[in-house]
């Protein structure tokens, strides 16, 4: 059994009453990472993994396009850590999915998860899915065939979670704790990252490398619109040949459909096969609402959106003013 | 011919090389390497070249077959237009540090570029007189199972020279006429940093490829494979397979054999260019037709057609279109597992 | 046709005249060309094949050629507006070049097909290839025996070649039954006026409603009117080209009279691109319906996954 016994008993009571018509979570999946996993019978439950090794792109499962497939109006039940119940906050602002639809499992106590790319770098050396435990400010590796191997938390957490700020799910219909969670230490709050303020050519290399796979807004649990622009072929808004123009064309469309819904979760810097780092792009934005409307996206599931409703206090609004509009 | 080359001449022999040709070389690029021309007064990057280690991230196959490539020009008039051809691609590519595997993804792409209907144009004058030099892996990476699909970490199959790294020199060996030619012509160079292979160097070569071979970290038994997939293809397991999915298209992306593309005009003012890019079947859009219908609209069924296309229809010679490279299972952003769909696709043994 | 070079490189071919074949929110043009640089070298190909056509500056479709090499230096193709390209092209004018390359594809297997009888099954733009087929029939009429067909559209208004199938059948020898859904006009259900002349198929009722020798007209599918007119399948090739639900209807209704797989042939549309087998998207399995198809037996079918998506 890979969850605490509660929680297993939990969730396979949803499933066998009938409650929820699945539940997605993460998962151990192939080599030292998580996958999304949905259960579908009680004994699908086994699957599911809470290790900080298990981290997945969970949410994007509930808006994609088979999601709405699925037999849409019985409840699904969601295994989220606290920043995910952000993302579901914001996707619930956006009525993307419904509070009814939804049967949220938050777990508390979140000390952060593992970025699998940055755990291979240190041992790549690293068959299967290995045992982690936590040790105060270290996490302890147990692979196969090997001695275990301690690595300070934060040359392993993800970049999402050095500078994360909420521990405990921000709502949910039932909560579990997280084994061995402890609050955040100091040391890691200090880690947390400055907003780049890298200028131009920096970011002229980083589009060049683009090969425009558009795993970024595959990734995203935002990007659910069902006709995206950038598919279009009518206009087309991006033309569809690589090169820096495109590139950044492609990205700046992106980010700015993004701009105030984002909630800098970073899967699409997880997503994408050649590194681009994408989340300093989504955390720069998220600055830039906050310090312009004083917006956080996913903190309130009525919350209205700075770049959808108009207020004459705006910072822009006063130009309109005096344009004598 | 056979010839070794101390390390530290690596960057002599490259010089050399990018004097004669249009020399590509595997660098790391801040997104896990790919391949960059090297022009014959650039500085040979010491730390980024990757030579030792595992295979660039990106494959080479971008280099003969570019992500994007013109077409033709075109001239819009009114009512009318006019085209240009544009020049083929003149000059010899020699790809230096190729992967067994990746040289093999050239015969796949041959096949499939060069094939029994049609031949891609800007594809074949790459290719022509193109020289695939390979390096052999001392250390294969996290998800490679070349040796599952008939390739080996020093496989000569696709390649027309292969070097064998000895650790402090690599030993050079050519395999086809084409190789054979390019050797002897960097061997005849006054400045030639090679010497001659000798017993010595021979049998340290056969060691470093016994020892890699039991390095390739994974595995899988395809044998029972192509039985089951001609009974699979109707099974309901493809939608279960797919279900961690997002259909990114990564995968595809990074394989060294995927080679779908489109074709878009690009035009501004009254000129343009009909373009070939990179596509992906893992792509809803990809069969969309403009009256609405879609053949393949879930999935799984995308997802089928890649695993078809890579381990039956795909494959030629006997061997499958997949040569086991491990880019699409270690970049998955969803922990999707090729190797453990294959094991699940034969544990269903093809039910329905 | 000669294939250059570069395979993708389009010759320039004028358009002599446009005609509209039928409205509506998805309108039908036919586009009658001739090679601009060469305008009386002929067009070589086989019914049932493509070619590519380019608005440039805009992109390139892969058509079925709807009027046959008898045609000599003219070739015609019908095009319904559904898209970009399609877009683009109707709003081109009579004088106008475009690009053209091609032909491709297999085309019908003609050549063995001496003697037979012919169902052509075809709804809305899916006649466009049967038409080919037809033209090339009709001017080997001798060749062949008995020619049955069946052509479907929405409503009147959206019924393709409606008046030439007509004139076909009052001049020479060959039987045409053309049907309007009984359900859907373009703006919604159609009411008793629109469907005036078009009587609805009875399906227990003998035949009554031939209108002019050899001209029948009913109100209902095509498969139903297939069932309805129950053609025999003795030395019968039949033919079907339309939408894939009609497709798989009008399969089942010549399956239940009796055809075999071997007689039922169908062209096959997908989304294409390169048109030479080598962008993958058209796959059917491990063949291509830009090279291996359009034309398939029923019996190839069968053999090849996804045909029937
Ligand atoms: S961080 Fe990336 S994936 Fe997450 S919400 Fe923002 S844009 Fe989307
Ligand atoms: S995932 Fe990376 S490579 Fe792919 S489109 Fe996004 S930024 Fe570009
Ligand atoms: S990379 Fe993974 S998630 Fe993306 S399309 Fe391929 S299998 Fe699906
Ligand atoms: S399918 Fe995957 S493992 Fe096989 S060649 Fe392509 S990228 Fe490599
Ligand atoms: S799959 Fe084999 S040939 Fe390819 S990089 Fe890995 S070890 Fe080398
Ligand atoms: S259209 Fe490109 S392969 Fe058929």
């Amino acid at each position: 059994m890979s969850v605490p016994a509660a929680l297993d008993r939990h969730l396979r009571d949803l499933l066998s009453s009938g409650q929820v018509r699945c539940v997605l979570g993460p998962a151990a999946g192939c080599g030292p990472r998580g996958t999304a996993h949905l259960a579908r019978t009680p004994e699908a439950v086994d699957r599911f993994e809470l290790s900080p090794l298990a981290c997945a792109n969970v949410l994007v499962h509930l808006t994609s396009e088979e999601a709405r497939r699925d037999d849409a109006r019985r409840p699904v039940a969601v295994l989220a850590r606290p920043c995910e119940t952000r993302m579901l906050n914001q996707l619930l602002s956006e009525r993307a999915i419904e509070r009814d639809e939804l049967h949220v499992v938050g777990l508390g106590g979140c000390r952060g998860v593992i970025d699998s790319r940055k755990l291979r770098e240190r041992l790549p050396e690293l068959r299967g899915f290995p045992e982690v435990r936590e040790e105060g400010d270290t996490f302890v590796i147990e692979g196969e065939g090997m001695e275990p191997v301690s690595v300070p938390r934060n040359e392993l957490l993800l970049d999402r979670c050095s500078g994360c700020d909420i521990s405990e799910p921000l709502f949910h219909d039932h909560t579990f704790p997280l084994a061995d969670a402890a609050p955040t230490s100091a040391a890691e709050a200090e880690c947390a990252p400055e907003p780049s303020d890298e200028g131009w050519d920096y970011w002229a290399d980083q589009f060049e490398r683009c090969i425009r796979c558009y795993a970024c807004r595959d990734a995203c649990p935002l990007c659910y619109c069902e006709d995206c622009v950038l598919d279009r072929l009518r206009p087309m808004w991006v033309p569809r040949s690589v090169s820096l123009k495109n590139n950044t064309a492609y990205q700046l469309i992106r980010v700015l459909h993004l701009s105030g819904r984002c909630t800098a979760c970073g899967e699409c810097e997880q997503a994408c096969p050649v590194d681009l780092p994408l989340l300093t792009l989504a955390r720069k934005m998220e600055q830039e609402m906050r310090e312009l409307y004083g917006a956080r996206s996913g903190f309130d599931p009525e919350g209205r959106h700075p770049m959808s409703v108009f207020d004459p206090n705006d910072p822009e609004g006063t130009d309109f003013e005096e344009q004598g509009r | 011919m056979k010839a070794v080359i101390a390390r530290e001449d690596v960057g002599r022999l490259l010089a050399i090389a990018a004097r004669r040709d249009e020399l590509h070389v595997p660098v790391l690029d801040g997104g896990g390497g790919r391949f960059v021309p090297l022009n014959a007064e650039d500085p040979v990057p010491r730390d980024g070249l990757m030579l030792n280690g595992s295979s660039a991230r990106r494959p080479p196959k971008e280099v003969l077959f570019a992500q994007t490539a013109p077409l033709f020009a075109f001239e819009l008039r009114r009512g009318d237009f006019s085209i240009d051809e544009l020049p083929p691609e003149a000059a010899t590519k020699v790809l230096f540090g190729v992967r067994p595997c990746d040289g093999r993804g050239f015969r796949v792409l041959d096949s499939l570029l060069l094939g029994k209907c049609g031949t891609d144009p800007a594809y074949a004058s790459a290719r022509q007189g193109s020289v695939l030099v390979g390096i052999g892996c001392g250390r294969p990476g996290s998800d490679c199972f070349c040796t599952s699909v008939g390739g080996d970490p020093h496989g000569t199959d696709g390649l027309d020279v292969l070097a064998t790294d000895l650790g402090d020199a690599l030993h050079l060996e050519s395999l086809t006429d084409g190789g054979e030619g390019w050797l002897r012509a960097i061997a005849a160079a006054v400045d030639s940093p090679l010497t001659p292979a000798n017993p010595e160097t021979d049998q340290r070569c056969r060691e470093a490829h016994e020892e890699a071979r039991g390095r390739v970290p994974r595995h899988v038994d395809l044998e029972p494979l192509d039985a089951v997939l001609e009974r699979a293809f109707d099974d309901e397991l493809w939608d279960d397979l797919a279900a961690a999915c997002i259909g990114c298209g990564a995968c595809t992306f990074l394989c060294p054999t995927c080679r779908c593309f489109d074709v878009q005009d690009e035009v501004r003012g009254d000129r343009g260019l009909r373009v070939r890019v990179w596509d992906s079947c893992m792509f809803r859009e990809y069969t969309q037709e403009a009256g609405g219908h879609n053949p393949r609209p879930r999935r799984g069924m995308r997802w089928r057609n890649r695993f078809y296309d890579k381990f039956r229809w795909g494959a030629h010679d006997g061997q499958p279109a997949c040569v086991g490279c491990g880019r699409c299972i270690t970049h998955c952003p969803s922990g999707v597992d090729l190797i453990d769909l294959v094991e699940r696709v034969v544990e269903s043994g093809g039910a329905a | 046709m000669t294939r250059m070079a570069n395979p993708y490189v389009p010759r320039r071919a004028r358009i002599e005249s446009i005609r509209d074949e039928c409205g509506g929110p998805r309108p039908v043009r036919t586009f009658r060309l001739a090679w601009a640089d060469e305008p009386t070298a002929p067009f070589d190909f086989l019914p049932g094949q493509c070619v590519e056509l380019s608005v440039i500056g805009v992109g390139e479709i892969f058509l079925s050629i709807a009027s046959a090499a008898e045609d000599g230096d003219r070739l015609e193709l019908s095009v319904m507006r559904v898209g970009r390209v399609t877009s683009a092209l109707h709003a081109l004018e009579e004088g106008e070049i475009v690009g053209l390359r091609g032909p491709y594809g297999n085309g019908f297997p003609v050549a063995g097909w001496h003697g037979s009888n012919f169902v052509l099954i075809g709804g809305g733009i899916g006649q466009a290839p049967l038409r080919s087929l037809l033209h090339h029939v009709l001017a080997h009429r001798d060749d062949y025996g008995r020619i049955q067909v069946f052509h479907g559209a929405r409503s009147p208004e959206a019924m393709i070649y409606r008046d030439e199938l007509e004139a076909q059948a009052a001049s020479t020898d060959l039987d045409v039954y053309l049907t309007i859904d009984w359900k859907m006009g373009d703006d919604g259900p159609l009411d008793e006026d629109a469907r005036e002349g078009w009587p609805r198929v009875a399906l227990d009722d003998p035949v009554t409603t031939e209108v002019a020798p050899g001209q029948f007209r009913f109100t209902g599918f095509v498969p139903q009117v297939v069932d309805a007119v129950s053609p025999s399948c003795g030395d019968t090739i039949a033919v079907t080209c339309g939408p894939p639900v009609m497709i798989g209807l009008a399969v089942q209704s010549l399956e239940r009279l009796g055809f075999r797989p071997e007689q039922i042939y169908t062209t096959l549309e997908r989304r294409m691109k390169c048109g030479i087998g080598l962008c993958g998207r058209c796959n059917l399995g491990p063949q291509f319906v830009c090279t291996d198809g359009p034309v398939f037996s029923q019996q190839q079918l069968l053999a090849l996954p996804e045909a029937f998506a």
